[in-house]
């Protein structure tokens, strides 16, 4: 890609200007993104490799890795297809209330997670509107595993959506309306025509709701009451072997949740090219 | 499918068309939000509502819960504050200009949106206090940054940073030359024509990331905690407040806090949507 | 018999009752078994939105549509088993030519799907006979605009469509192809015998291509006949304006041919009479103000005696240049006036 700048003078800047722009940019990015990432790593690895290995094969890691995923497994899929409903119906169908239905997906992101994570305590708690009735039933879902996918799929909620729309509205009805005069049925039509050129954006989208349920923190602390080994997900395992000051342990965990954000800005750096490229060939 | 040729009025709340299953579609949309979302968040403010006035301000506005939002909404404004310049600067460099690493500082953007909050809130926690690498240099000018209100404006600057570098970015982008070319032409010198024809440009979505910035910056809590000591009337923040509450099993005044906070964050919502609407309408008209 | 009727079909836009602006006001129209038929009219006059209406893609909000005597007005569009070529394709971006065209068949419900080498077989016949054999593994991006109308169309046709709805077909090509492909659509619709509607606001391309024409104007037909009677027996004045140049004239004795009535007359500037004022002809005097030459043809801005301008069109003789050069002083007559009331 070639910049404006090169071929039209007028918008060059005095190069000195530029480059004490670029070396503030650079260092702003190094201080505030590039030392905290590497302070985890180094914090987890410091010690030698064994020591971390050591670390995260703790039972209590292991058990709040493997309920990370079970968490993730479950919500991810919720939200893949309430994301793929929500965006067919704002971006594929004009209603009254369009407006409305979009301001509310985007509520989670604006709430705060304690805010996320209180409201199913009041909701299902012991002190909650259904508590009792739940109780009654022994049906346990604040501290257990339904709390805290409840919490997450509330978190997670506007990723699939949010990416969805604006990609789904660019793109238009035309090819639904020629799958429909073709004999397509809904199911074929999303299936063969919406979701497939929708493609990478959902990809996308599922990545993201991926990492954010992975490494939500806020809301699941709220429900889960953070019993070891049963309800710890990576994220606040972190914060308990935090707080014992096991910094080994908390970096060693905090490393591989690290680990996750990388592979997802890889994955994303990785899609975006192949959308431009598609959209460069695309007429 | 919804072909009538009955109602003479048109359509009355979907707007008839080939594109199939929107009962299906809407129905899960809404079935699925109001079960997520909008039943917990009723719970929430009946669970709110469901005490006396006098309690319920008791809680929500007790001298600490009071000293909780000045740090939150305070720190959080001064967090965008900073990221409103730093983004646009970040932005401007990333569009308009060609270095090594431009990519990889592209790509890393985005790590406060992936890196889960628990993880960022140890590392500053660490890079932060007194014996880490920058708590270190403060502390030889007598700067303590961890564990201070500082802290949480640390805290709040990393999360916020995507915000407006990613709202403004693809404005700059599509920004004609020409413009620029036109003001160059009127006579205008460079920093005329950045600071009167491109700022105010840009202008409208930096404010957008802004209110996104700070709207997000308000709730935070997991990379906060870590570092801020959560000391009562001083840096400790609002969503802190909740959890203390819940803790103490006063979920009465936890509520009322949590209304407080949702009221915030509504408004917030409404601006931002607002902004974020404008915004994408201009960019259908460029 | 017909195959598609249109019975007194009616639409609004906006969708609100008291402000709403009819997109299709009592529109009815039969269409007969094999015939090319052009729907013709400026944009927002409501050609589209018919031809939609007819695909099931638009609903109605009265009316009645009938396809091959059957009413279809609330069957949906994935069941009407209508060919339809979209304006801008709609091809299927992520799919190959040969998927695109195979699409419709394999959406079929399984008990009437064809195999998959009958598919086969059948898509490539189609892609030959658009011409296209050769590229059915490519995508809608690597074609050229013409190229993607043919496979749009081999497409609608998969489907064995009782009849074919083009939407502005050569609207968005450039006039070279636009010409080869006009022609090779005229000889496809010889060949297959397939009822069709195009949409088109370029009314050449509807006088040549169409056995009948129907004229729409905001949300009406107009007129609707062969390409012959709509040009020369205009119904309305809109249908005479729209249909090549036609000026409006005072109804003066002399001027016109027969009695002059106080009537809206509409002429052709081909359908004036040129003559010297010296050779006695007809008509009332006239000053020549401009000429310029235009092909084959003269166009002449004339003022007539009472200050009232128009344009003449006349062939361009070789004498033409000097006997009608600015100044000159004519005698001008219409031949042929199109008369409506008031």
């Amino acid at each position: 890609m070639r910049l404006a700048a090169d071929t039209r003078p007028a918008l060059r800047d005095p190069s000195g200007i530029a480059w004490l722009l670029i070396a503030a940019a650079l260092a702003w990015i190094l201080l505030l993104l590039v030392l905290p990432l590497a302070t985890v790593l180094w914090e987890a690895l410091h010690k030698g490799l064994p020591r971390f290995l050591e670390a995260v094969k703790e039972p209590d890691t292991l058990a709040s890795i493997r309920l990370t995923l079970l968490v993730a497994a479950i919500a991810v899929p919720v939200n893949l297809v309430l994301g793929v409903a929500m965006a067919w119906a704002i971006a594929k169908h004009e209603f009254r209330g369009r407006a409305m239905l979009t301001a509310l997906i985007d509520l989670p992101i604006s709430v705060s997670p304690v805010v996320s994570g209180l409201v199913f305590v009041l909701l299902f708690g012991a002190q909650g509107w259904l508590g009792p009735w739940l109780q009654e039933r022994d049906i346990k879902i604040i501290f257990a595993l339904p709390g805290m996918v409840l919490a997450t799929i509330f978190v997670t909620l506007p990723y699939v959506a949010r990416t969805l729309i604006p990609i789904m509205r660019r793109q238009g009805v035309d090819e639904e309306e020629a799958a429909a005069t073709l004999g397509a049925g809904a199911w074929t039509t999303l299936a063969r025509v919406s979701l497939p050129n929708a493609g990478l954006a959902l990809l996308y989208g599922v990545l993201l709701t991926n990492a954010r349920a992975m490494g939500e923190f806020g809301a699941v602390s709220v429900v889960s009451g953070s019993i070891r080994g049963e309800t710890n997900t990576m994220p606040l395992h972190v914060e308990i072997l935090h707080n014992e000051y096991d910094e080994v342990g908390a970096f060693s965990v905090a490393a591989l949740l690290a680990l996750l954000a990388v592979v997802t800005l890889v994955l994303k750096v990785w899609l975006e090219r192949r959308m431009q490229a598609r959209a460069g060939v695309g007429g | 499918m919804s072909a009538t040729a009955a109602s003479a009025s048109g359509w009355r709340f979907h707007r008839p068309t080939a594109v199939p299953a929107f009962g299906t579609a809407f129905g899960i949309a809404v079935a699925g939000l109001s079960a997520i979302v909008l039943i917990p968040i009723i719970a929430l403010v009946l669970k709110g509502a469901d005490q006396t006035w006098a309690s319920f301000a008791a809680a929500a506005f007790s001298p600490r819960a009071l000293a909780a939002y000045r740090l939150s909404f305070g720190a959080a404004f001064l967090a965008a504050l900073v990221n409103l310049v730093m983004g646009v600067l970040i932005a401007w460099v990333l569009v308009r200009y060609r270095f090594p690493g431009r990519r990889l500082a592209d790509a890393l953007i985005d790590l406060p949106f992936a890196l889960p909050t628990a993880v960022a809130g140890v590392a500053l926690a660490t890079i932060c206090a007194p014996n880490g690498s920058v708590g270190q240099v403060a502390a030889a000018f007598g700067i303590q940054l961890a564990f201070t209100p500082v802290g949480v404006f640390i805290a709040l600057v990393f999360i916020g940073l995507p915000f407006v570098v990613r709202t403004v970015q693809p404005v700059l982008a599509d920004l004609e030359p020409e413009v620029e070319e036109a003001a160059a032409l009127l006579g205008a010198s460079r920093w005329r024509t950045v600071t009167r024809v491109v700022l105010p440009a840009i202008a409208p979505a930096a404010m957008t990331g802004f209110t996104l910035a700070f709207a997000r910056a308000v709730g935070e809590y997991g990379s906060v905690i870590f570092i801020a000591g959560n000391k009562p009337m001083i840096s400790e923040i609002a969503p802190l407040l909740i959890v203390v509450q819940l803790e103490q099993y006063a979920y009465g005044a936890a509520a009322a806090i949590a209304c407080v906070m949702l009221a915030a964050s509504l408004v917030l919502l409404v601006i931002s949507a607002a902004m974020q609407r404008r915004l994408e309408r201009e960019g259908a008209d460029r | 018999m017909t195959a598609i009727s249109i019975e007194h079909v009616t639409k609004l836009y906006g969708g609100r009752v008291g402000n709403a602006a009819a997109a299709l006001n009592d529109v009815s129209l039969a269409v007969r078994p094999g015939e090319l038929l052009a729907l013709l009219g400026p944009s927002g006059s409501g050609k589209t939105t018919l031809l939609r209406a007819i695909a099931g893609l638009e609903t109605i909000e009265s009316g009645r549509i009938r396809l091959d005597g059957e009413d279809a007005t609330t069957v949906p569009a994935r069941e009407r088993r209508i060919g339809f070529v979209f304006q801008h394709y709609a091809l299927f971006r992520h799919m190959t030519v040969f998927e695109n065209v195979a699409f419709g068949l394999r959406a079929r419900p399984r008990a009437l799907r064809p195999p998959e080498r009958e598919i086969a077989e059948r898509v490539m016949a189609l892609l030959e006979m658009v011409q296209l054999g050769a590229f059915a593994q490519r995508r809608p991006a690597a074609l050229s605009g013409g190229q993607r109308q043919r496979v749009a169309l081999a497409r609608a046709l998969a489907i064995e469509p009782r009849v074919l709805l083009l939407d502005e077909p050569f609207g968005a090509l450039d006039a070279k192809v636009r010409r080869d492909l006009r022609r090779w659509l005229r000889e496809l619709h010889e060949r297959l015998g397939l009822t069709t509607l195009f949409v088109t606001h370029d009314q050449e391309e509807a006088l040549e291509l169409a056995d009948r024409v129907a004229i729409l104007n905001t949300g009406r037909i107009e007129q609707i006949g062969t390409p012959a009677e709509v040009y020369d027996q205009p119904a309305t004045p809109f249908v005479a304006e729209f249909l090549g140049d036609a000026v409006r004239v005072p109804a003066r004795p002399g001027f016109l041919r027969g009695p002059a009535t106080e009537d809206l007359v509409l002429v052709r500037p081909h359908d004036i009479t040129v003559a010297e004022a010296s050779s006695g002809a007809p008509g009332v005097p006239a000053i020549v103000r401009r000429a310029v030459s235009r092909g084959g043809a003269r166009l002449l801005e004339l003022e007539l005696d009472d200050g009232t301008r128009l344009e003449a069109e006349v062939a361009r003789d070789d004498g033409a240049a000097d006997r009608l050069a600015p100044g000159a002083t004519v005698r001008v007559q219409a031949r042929v006036a199109h008369r409506f009331g008031a």
